[in-house]
């Protein structure tokens, strides 16, 4: 454990994934309330064309990935309300725009080879400037959470009883479609933009079979991740996997065991009649 | 009286088909107002114009003097529609925390809850005897009892007026019989306005100082006294229509 830590691209590594594991499922609690989780998806996929976009003009990935993703963001928003009985319809077009866009520009790009990265993720291509953007517009993200917290919650409740109780839900909706779209533009590195969904969801399924409260769903949420990122990261270190794969299947490992030992614990609890 | 409610010239119409036209209508503090009319009339579809909820094709709507759609100050008013239970069952939240959420205007900077809400959401819970229901998370209360929930959750912004869209249907008659009594104390002891929409012909007929009548796109006005009941009963059980014919007059 000790030997994997001197390396420095590791603790790289593991800096941006616990800032990831944080984020990621904090939000997720929220997007899965309101029933819309194929956001994550639409928005992964147009971050991927973002990122093809960078390499071929040269511009830092990321970057270009968080702007592409914004705007992706800002479009679903917009869309969501011209379509409001097909949500779906509308993620649906974005993302098979997004994804059309990300193959034509990946085949365009010099080097494409270094695009695979973005796809499944990586740990040792972390670099000191992905952890310089990650930290700081985490740490933005929780906070941004916690200033509205209360107004979220409501809106994932139900958005005409949170307007009739003077929450300001437009303006929380732009905010959180946004800070979405931050995080998974910053997870691409070391989930990869195929995976972050399931980073966003997967942890929270789990939360939902323990949790007695929204806060306690949040909390058990962000737990799961923690554990699958860090365990994740550990596998893919010693046995050469690719991180974002190694970190979802443990989430989805521990998502079984856990429903698992509910179905036990419900079966014990079985009145008996024998 | 100080004004609740001030609608004036009110046209409303989905698609081709005017629902409400050239309405007028003041609620004025302290009033308990019952709307009545056949299903289709434009009850609900009236409240959701007053809340601000729809918006109309002319006319205007002001809530404490202000046009609805420049309104903000919603603590001052309380909602509970028919929908309100068609909420998701699973949502894990628990009673305080749907409650509490109501408070978020009166949060500070950050929007979390803190020890200055407390009491405050303990006396709504309190009034609808749901003290010892705070931490049980909302899905996994009966019907009756979540809509006492909901009426906490309408209570704790310390609203001065309440909109009640039907919103017994599908509750036993106790926790109905319970349920009026608290809105007739509201009324009576607090002198909180009450709006609401309601079949029952003995709450409007104990409670409402006032009637109002929706048929044909328009209002009728009556006053709770001078309503005619026994004709409005006879016409329910004889024709089997809900709101069957009497004499309309307007009050000013």
């Amino acid at each position: 454990m000790s030997e994997m830590l001197t390396y420095s691209f590791m603790q790289r590594a593991f800096i941006v994934g616990n800032v990831i594991a944080v984020i990621a499922p904090l939000i997720g609690v929220f997007l899965i309330m309101k029933r819309l989780a194929l956001i994550g998806n639409t928005i992964s996929h147009v971050a991927l064309a973002g990122v093809a976009l960078g390499m071929i003009l040269g511009i830092y990935p990321v970057y270009m990935a968080l702007l592409i993703s914004v705007i992706a963001a800002l479009g679903i928003e917009r869309m969501r309300k011209s379509y409001q009985d097909y949500a779906e319809l509308s993620l649906s077009i974005i993302l098979a725009t997004g994804l059309g866009m990300a193959t034509i520009l990946i085949s365009l790009a010099p080097n494409s080879a270094g695009i695979m990265s973005y796809l499944f993720g990586s740990i040792t291509l972390v670099t000191r400037q992905d952890l310089s953007i990650v930290i700081p517009l985490g740490i933005i993200i929780i906070l941004v959470v916690f200033k509205y917290y209360y107004g979220l919650f409501y809106l994932s409740f139900n958005e005409e009883d949170a307007r009739l109780s003077g929450i300001p839900v437009r303006f929380l909706n732009i905010v959180f479609i946004l800070i979405i779209s931050l995080t998974i533009a910053l997870s691409m590195r070391i989930i990869g933009g195929l995976l972050i969904a399931s980073l966003i969801s997967i942890p929270v399924a789990t939360a939902l079979q323990l949790a007695r409260s929204f806060k306690g769903t949040i909390i058990y949420s962000i737990f799961f991740a923690v554990v699958s990122v860090n365990s994740g990261l550990t596998f893919s270190f010693y046995y050469d996997l690719a991180p974002g794969g190694t970190i979802i299947i443990t989430g989805v490992a521990i998502l079984v065991l856990v429903i698992g030992l509910q179905k036990l614990k419900g079966y014990r609890k079985q009145p008996d009649f024998s | 009286m100080k004004k609740i409610v001030e609608v004036n010239d009110l046209s409303f119409k989905y698609d081709r088909d005017f629902i409400l036209q050239d309405i007028n209508l003041v609620i004025e503090q302290g009033d308990f107002m019952a709307f009545l009319g056949p299903n289709g009339s434009g009850k609900s579809t009236l409240i959701q114009l007053l809340l601000g909820s729809l918006k109309p094709t002319s006319g205007e709507v002001k809530v404490f003097g202000v046009a609805v759609e420049h309104f903000t100050d919603w603590g001052r008013i309380g909602y509970i529609s028919q929908q309100v239970k068609n909420f998701n069952q699973s949502f894990p939240a628990t009673v305080k925390e749907l409650i509490t959420a109501k408070l978020y205007q009166q949060m500070g900077f950050l929007k979390l809850s803190n020890s200055r809400l407390q009491p405050r959401i303990e006396r709504a819970l309190a009034l609808v005897d749901m003290l010892d229901y705070q931490d049980r998370q909302l899905g996994s209360l009966s019907g009756g009892q979540q809509q006492r929930v909901f009426i906490a959750r309408t209570m704790v912004s310390e609203p001065e007026v309440i909109f009640l869209d039907e919103p017994m249907v599908g509750v036993d008659s106790r926790a109905q019989d319970d349920f009026f009594q608290l809105v007739n104390r509201l009324n009576n002891e607090l002198g909180i306005t009450v709006v609401m929409i309601s079949h029952d012909i003995h709450v409007v007929s104990s409670q409402a100082n006032r009637v109002v009548c929706l048929v044909d796109r328009r209002l009728y006005h009556h006053q709770g006294d001078e309503f005619d009941y026994s004709c409005y009963l006879e016409g329910v059980r004889g024709k089997n229509r809900l709101v069957p014919e009497h004499l309309h007059q307007v009050v000013d």
